[in-house]
């Protein structure tokens, strides 16, 4: 067995049977797989939204709840007054 | 003309056409994998068809560290086993009977890919063609010539993937080309 002859066969062989990069047909395969991946759009469209959805609710809350805290500082609640205390204690 | 790395995050940006230009460029490559796997031509190409379905669905978990043809050349070695664990391999013909009969034919691919350097396209006949030939291999050998010759996969992973030495990958696909080529040695 001629073991160069061998491997030249194999080189011409293995270019037929795994070297083509290329289909004559590759536009209507590409068309096929466009037209399915067309009809995903929708559901990707839904499954982004929830996506979204996942991280903007909580943040809302989170900011809803800044907002709240926001505007009811402790500056503005009111506290029992000091003399009001020191009265009671002075009473007691 | 965009890169790869810029179509894909056109698409991920929801530009759904640009996907197009993956499919185009990787489509020879993956229905060749199929085709190695199942053997049929029609369904090797419905297959190839789910594989980029596949890719487009899950393309946000492509994290870049690897080409898009190495990322989908799993996506089809995947789909494919798990096609395989579902249904029967088709009984095939021999290999010898094939040629017999398509040998005019396999003659012609031969011509054909080996005029120019760079190898014209496979006609939907070709593909077919290839695909019986690749379903006519003894089972071992097609498993092994369809992950280093098809897959292009690095010894390492061979032998990792069928639990063996790596001169036991060496050995095997030794054997098949041999006998591959011992088929076809009429046609040379």
């Amino acid at each position: 067995m001629n073991s160069d002859q061998d491997e030249a066969i194999w080189q011409r062989l293995s270019k037929v049977l795994f070297g083509g990069m290329r289909t004559t047909d590759e536009g209507l395969f590409t068309y096929r797989v466009m037209e399915q991946v067309r009809r995903l759009e929708p559901v990707l469209e839904e499954r982004a939204w929830h996506r979204f959805l996942r991280w903007a609710v909580p943040a809302l809350g989170v900011g809803v709840a800044s907002l709240i805290l926001a505007t009811h500082t402790p500056a503005s609640m009111v506290w029992p007054d000091e003399s009001s205390l020191a009265t009671s204690v002075e009473d007691f | 003309m965009p890169n790869e790395q810029e179509t894909i995050e056109a698409v991920l940006s929801g530009d759904v056409e640009a996907f197009s230009g993956l499919v185009r460029a990787n489509q020879a490559r993956v229905r060749l994998i199929c085709l190695a796997y199942l053997g049929r031509a029609q369904e090797a190409d419905d297959a190839a068809q789910d594989v980029f379905v596949k890719a487009f669905q899950g393309l946000e978990n492509f994290k870049g560290d690897a080409s898009f043809e190495t990322w989908i050349v799993r996506i089809a070695d995947n789909h494919c086993l798990d096609l395989l664990r579902t249904k029967k391999r088709h009984r095939t013909e021999s290999l010898d009977a094939l040629l017999e009969a398509k040998g005019d034919a396999f003659d012609g691919l031969l011509s054909r890919m080996n005029s120019a350097d760079n190898p014209p396209p496979y006609s939907p006949e070709d593909l077919d063609l290839l695909g019986r030939i690749f379903a006519a291999l003894p089972e071992d050998d097609r498993e092994i010539l369809t992950l280093r010759e098809v897959e292009e996969l690095p010894y390492e992973e061979i032998a990792t993937r069928l639990d063996c030495s790596l001169d036991a990958v060496k050995g095997r696909l030794k054997r098949a080309r041999q006998t591959l080529i011992e088929k076809c040695r009429k046609f040379f």
